[in-house]
């Protein structure tokens, strides 16, 4: 099971509303490839990403926000499974890509390569429904139902550890742009104010 | 933190739009932590480590919320790294709280390392802050632009406020005096001892 493999069939599962943040790494030019929406952002700091989808999941409960996460980055931070599991957002599902190394800087082994269970931390943490995949249609199964309950969802997704290095064609920056003015256009909010030079 | 300082925080975050609020419990701002934590005004969510408070306030900012991270001096340490790759990198503004430590006078020994590194590294990062003197938090607070104009920059996306809160301006004038008295200087380095039987004698304020 290749994480490609995986990213084409959650998007076929997502609506056009649906907020879906990716780790660094590869994941973000794969997913940019399988669902170019403005409202993805891309490519958010190793550790940061669940943490910033906690943030926009409370933010903003009544849409459904998924965070693309990878095993290298979950570990940096593993304190936020606790904060996840205690403010239970229902709105929230992440998707761990765990590839048991970190591939996009050379491939060597994550604690997963050895004996550490990430969805087994997840559920001692707190967050019932954490689960480990391994194949494809397993996959789809719990990537279904996660969208179709009331989260927090957190999903292991054992995949190769194989990627493709492709391009958002867009820096962070400007991804942040297009998915704050999304937000604002589909929630009706203004969220960067406007400039106003004061001439006296 | 007196009740009084605790209330002038919060109403000037309040009057500042401020509405979601990450910490890591700390003993200088207990007060005021619990006092957000049961105003049902914030959106509360406390963290295991500043670090992840900087990428839960930066969700929370994208989804249109106004987020405030209180972090002790150490925490800001450990925020540093997120605060530059997170927020910096990617204009996201973020108002920080942190309380004032390790000044002349302050009698836990651990705290000096923290007046040695805290202003100089927010300059480092040319993180804009003030160090506000009590009830003046909440002009500063309410005055600040943070919110309103700087989400479009890089560099000056963060704010930062350092409390010097009345309990530390107490301590520090006391330990300046027993200084003066036995011809010593409080450094951090003096005997932890002799600092906590000067903490232990201050009044509860």
């Amino acid at each position: 099971m290749t994480r490609h493999e995986c990213l084409s069939i959650l998007a076929t599962l997502l609506k056009d509303e649906d907020l879906v943040v990716t780790a660094l790494g590869w994941v973000a030019g794969e997913w940019h490839s399988v669902r170019p929406k403005e409202s993805n952002l891309y490519q958010i700091n190793m550790g940061m990403c669940t943490p910033l989808c906690l943030g926009l999941a409370l933010a903003l409960p009544h849409r459904r926000v998924i965070a693309l996460e990878s095993d290298g980055s979950v570990l940096l931070y593993l304190g936020n499974l606790t904060t996840l599991a205690n403010k239970r957002p229902g709105n929230l599902t992440v998707i761990v890509f765990d590839n048991q190394c970190y591939l996009a800087t050379g491939g060597l082994p994550t604690a997963t390569a050895g004996v550490t269970d990430l969805a087994g931390m997840a559920r001692a943490a707190g967050i019932r429904d954490a689960y480990e995949v391994r194949e494809l249609g397993d996959f789809e199964e719990q990537a279904r139902a996660a969208l179709g309950r009331e989260g927090p969802s957190y999903i292991v997704a054992k995949v190769d550890p194989t990627g493709k290095r492709m391009s958002t064609n867009i820096d962070g920056k400007e991804a942040k742009y297009h998915f704050v003015r999304y937000i604002e256009k589909s929630e009706g909010i203004r969220i960067i104010g406007t400039h106003a030079m004061k001439m006296d | 933190m007196r009740a009084e300082a605790v209330e002038a925080v919060v109403q000037g975050l309040k009057q500042a739009g401020v509405d979601f609020i990450s910490l890591l419990p700390d003993s200088d701002f207990s007060e005021l932590q619990r006092r957000v934590g049961d105003d049902r005004g914030f959106a509360y969510v406390p963290v295991s480590s500043e670090a992840i408070g900087v990428g839960v306030c930066a969700g929370a900012w994208l989804g249109g919320k106004k987020p405030a991270l209180l972090v002790p001096t150490s925490g800001f340490l450990v925020a540093v790294w997120p605060l530059t790759s997170l927020c910096m990198a990617w204009g996201l503004p973020l108002l920080l709280l942190i309380p004032y430590r390790g000044d002349i006078g302050d009698a836990f020994w651990l705290m000096g390392p923290y007046k040695d590194t805290t202003e100089p590294l927010l300059s480092v990062l040319h993180i804009p802050y003030v160090v506000v003197l009590n009830n003046l938090a909440v002009g500063w607070i309410e005055g600040n632009t943070v919110f309103r104009e700087r989400g479009r920059r890089g560099h000056g996306d963060l704010a930062t406020a350092a409390f010097r809160v009345q309990k530390t301006i107490e301590r520090q004038s006391k330990g300046v005096a027993r200084c003066l008295q036995e011809s010593t200087i409080v450094s951090p380095s003096s005997n932890f001892f002799k600092k906590r039987d000067i903490t232990t004698r201050l009044p509860d304020l």
